[in-house]
């Protein structure tokens, strides 16, 4: 608007009152329009302002210009920081979780639903049949019901694909997880997801959901399946008691194999000591008979000189060495009718006297 | 009031955005447009961006999503080529291929209403290519004879051949099939309790097997252990009796040098023996007429005589 226009001198013929009415107005409205143009030019810039986004760390940006994505594949993906963007309607600005971990679980498989697993809802009573609208399971390779749920932690790794090809890509994961842990169950043995292989069924699973959602080009990568297995409520106390026959089978086995090594280690030594014993009873028998030849060697001249002195010097060495070496020696008087001992005496202390001198 | 330039930029503005408005649409990325010219489909844009229009009523613009939609098949019962029954549900994965088709097919293009007709195709290819199979092809021990993933194939196939057979006919739904999976697997309810018996009667045999599988192994271990003991016990006799008879052979050289005179041999053996016999905690009685002690008692009657 042009400010000079309020200024406009009043027309001819017109009183001087209604100068003043005129000037009165015009200056109002030069006070209007001055207002009114701060105002558009703050919604201008209001407007304009508008445009400014944060892109969070763990997350990707693209931007619609009249719902077309600015830049081809990669480039139209904004990294985390502020960005600049026109206001909507031109530009739309989509945010993408990418780096975060998310998490997709099985909604089928389990006798508890999903929200009922989530809020701690307690396990329903056992039934001796299974009514398929309200309960859901798996039936194992040997034709057994068990239940089954499963956990997924994903994260995408092509946010375009995730966010413009799929108008519900989680769901898509979930039931992708719901037909691997079926596909899998009925791979395995009852007994084989239950207890003796799960490490192989949970692989089988997150192999199975890592295929479905590549070949559906899903645009996320699994980073880890969690696996819960459990036998039907009806049954579970009949699962037990084959766990509990197992651990009496380990504890019989664990007691027969103590039994089997404490026989075999003892007949070893014993085996051990036989052996030796007779070693040491040849070597004693040897080295006594060969001491003996030794000492007969010796003394067979002096023997056959005069072998009843010789016997009686032996002798009388042999006595003195035995009388001087006995611990008690007890001499009978001669004149003596009768001679009385106590049996089982507390042995006498030996003195020094009584200690055995070498011969 | 003049003319100002002010005014004309806003005027100008405010023409762009109703012109705008009254003659262009926007098409989103993922996002298709049908145009019609009085109800009549006379152009689908695809790509995203802004397109050309005639106001409305004269042409109306109407956006479908072009993203993989997917819904849920009902689980219902199926019987199986050797008369076994199962439930099965699938869930679909679908995206509209001809916009146009389907804008004309479905009441204002409504996917409600595709859903619902093509649930029932689905269903119905289910169960005919279900039928064909018996039960150990989806459960199985046997890897072999499983055949799971390609019966998941197999109705997505019948589902397309329908798909195509309706389009050839003039009948098309204006969708493609992009997949179909088997969500959930059950037995009918009565069917669960007679499993829960064979599984109960299994359970016992395997509690049975396992109780006397267990003592079986442990008679085993015992029996062994017993017969590795008496055969090392038996060893160590024999091996026992070898040294000591080793111990004869060597002890014959020395008895040779004995038997030269056995009557020394003895003596000096016998008193080596009551040597060592007597002594430790021996208690000797001795009569005074003991050699050599009899010489004590030869000499008490000088003691007297003193």
């Amino acid at each position: 608007m042009n400010p000079q226009e309020p200024n406009l001198p009043p027309p001819a013929g017109l009183p001087p009152a209604e100068d003043a009415a005129s000037q009165a107005l015009a200056e109002a409205l030069r006070s209007s329009f001055f207002i009114v143009k701060i105002i558009m030019v703050g919604l201008v810039l209001v407007f304009l302002g508008s445009g400014f986004f944060t892109v969070g760390p763990q997350e990707q940006a693209v931007v619609l210009r009249l719902g077309k994505p600015v830049g081809q594949g990669a480039q139209a993906l904004l990294g985390p920081g502020p960005h600049w963007a026109w206001p909507a309607p031109i530009d739309e600005v989509i945010k993408l979780h990418t780096t975060s971990l998310t998490n997709a679980d099985s909604t089928v498989g389990w006798y508890l639903t999903a929200e009922e697993r989530a809020r701690g809802a307690p396990e329903p009573p056992p039934a001796q049949s299974l009514n398929p609208a309200t309960i859901t399971y798996g039936l194992s390779a040997d034709t057994n019901i068990i239940h089954v749920v499963a956990s997924a932690k994903y994260h995408i790794t092509d946010p375009i694909a995730f966010h413009f090809d799929f108008s519900n890509a989680p769901a898509c994961i979930t039931n992708a997880l719901n037909n691997a842990l079926l596909v899998a169950a009925s791979e395995f043995p009852v007994d084989a997801i239950l207890s003796t292989n799960r490490a192989a069924f949970r692989e089988r699973v997150q192999r199975r959901v890592q295929e479905l959602t590549e070949g559906e080009n899903l645009g996320v990568s699994v980073d880890q399946v969690d696996v819960e297995s459990s036998a039907p409520l009806y049954l579970r106390a009949k699962f037990n008691e084959v766990d509990q026959a197992l651990q009496n089978q380990k504890e019989t086995l664990n007691k027969a194999q103590t039994y089997a090594t404490t026989n075999v280690a003892y007949a070893t030594g014993e085996a051990a000591k036989r052996v030796n014993l007779a070693e040491a009873a040849r070597k004693r028998m040897v080295d006594m008979i060969a001491a003996e030849a030794d000492t007969f060697l010796k003394l067979r001249e002096q023997y056959e000189r005069n072998p009843e002195l010789f016997k009686r010097i032996r002798q009388m060495a042999a006595l003195e060495n035995v009388y001087t070496n006995v611990d008690e020696k007890i001499m009978v008087p001669p004149n003596a009718h009768e001679v009385r001992f106590q049996l089982s005496r507390e042995p006498q202390e030996p003195s020094v006297s009584n200690i055995p001198t070498t011969p | 009031m003049k003319r100002t330039p002010l005014t004309l930029a806003v005027a100008f503005v405010l023409i762009v955005i109703f012109g705008t408005m009254l003659f262009f649409y926007q098409v989103r990325k993922s996002h298709v447009a049908v145009v019609t010219f009085f109800g009549k489909v006379v152009h689908v844009k695809s790509d995203p961006g802004l397109g050309f229009r005639l106001p409305w009523p004269i042409e109306n613009v109407i956006t479908l999503d072009e993203r993989i939609q997917n819904f849920d098949g009902k689980f219902e019962q199926i019987k199986l080529n050797d008369q076994n029954i199962l439930m099965l549900s699938v869930y679909v994965g679908y995206k509209i291929s001809e916009p146009d088709v389907f804008f004309r097919k479905w009441p204002n293009g409504s996917i409600a209403e595709a859903e619902k007709a093509l649930e029932a195709l689905v269903r119905s290819s289910k169960n005919e290519v279900a039928g064909r199979h018996n039960f150990p092809d989806f459960i199985s021990t046997d890897l072999q004879q499983m055949k799971f993933e390609k019966i998941e194939q197999e109705i997505l196939q019948e589902v397309q051949r329908r798909l195509e057979e309706l389009r050839q006919g003039g009948n098309s739904y204006g969708v493609e099939i992009k997949f179909i999976q088997i969500k959930k697997i059950g037995l009918p309810e009565q069917v669960t309790q007679t499993v829960f018996e064979r599984m109960t009667s299994e359970r016992q045999f395997y509690i049975d097997g396992i109780r006397s599988d267990g003592e079986l192994q442990a008679t085993r271990i015992k029996s062994d252990a017993d017969k590795q003991a008496a055969t090392l016990l038996y060893d160590a006799n024999a091996r026992a009796f070898t040294i000591r008879g080793e111990g004869e052979q060597q002890m014959m050289k020395s008895l040779a040098i004995l038997q030269e005179n056995p009557e020394l041999a003895a003596f000096n053996m016998q008193i080596r023996a009551l040597e060592e016999f007597l002594q430790k905690k021996t208690t000797l009685v001795l009569d005074l007429s003991t050699s050599p002690l009899q010489w004590l008692k030869m000499s008490e009657p000088a003691a007297k005589d003193k």
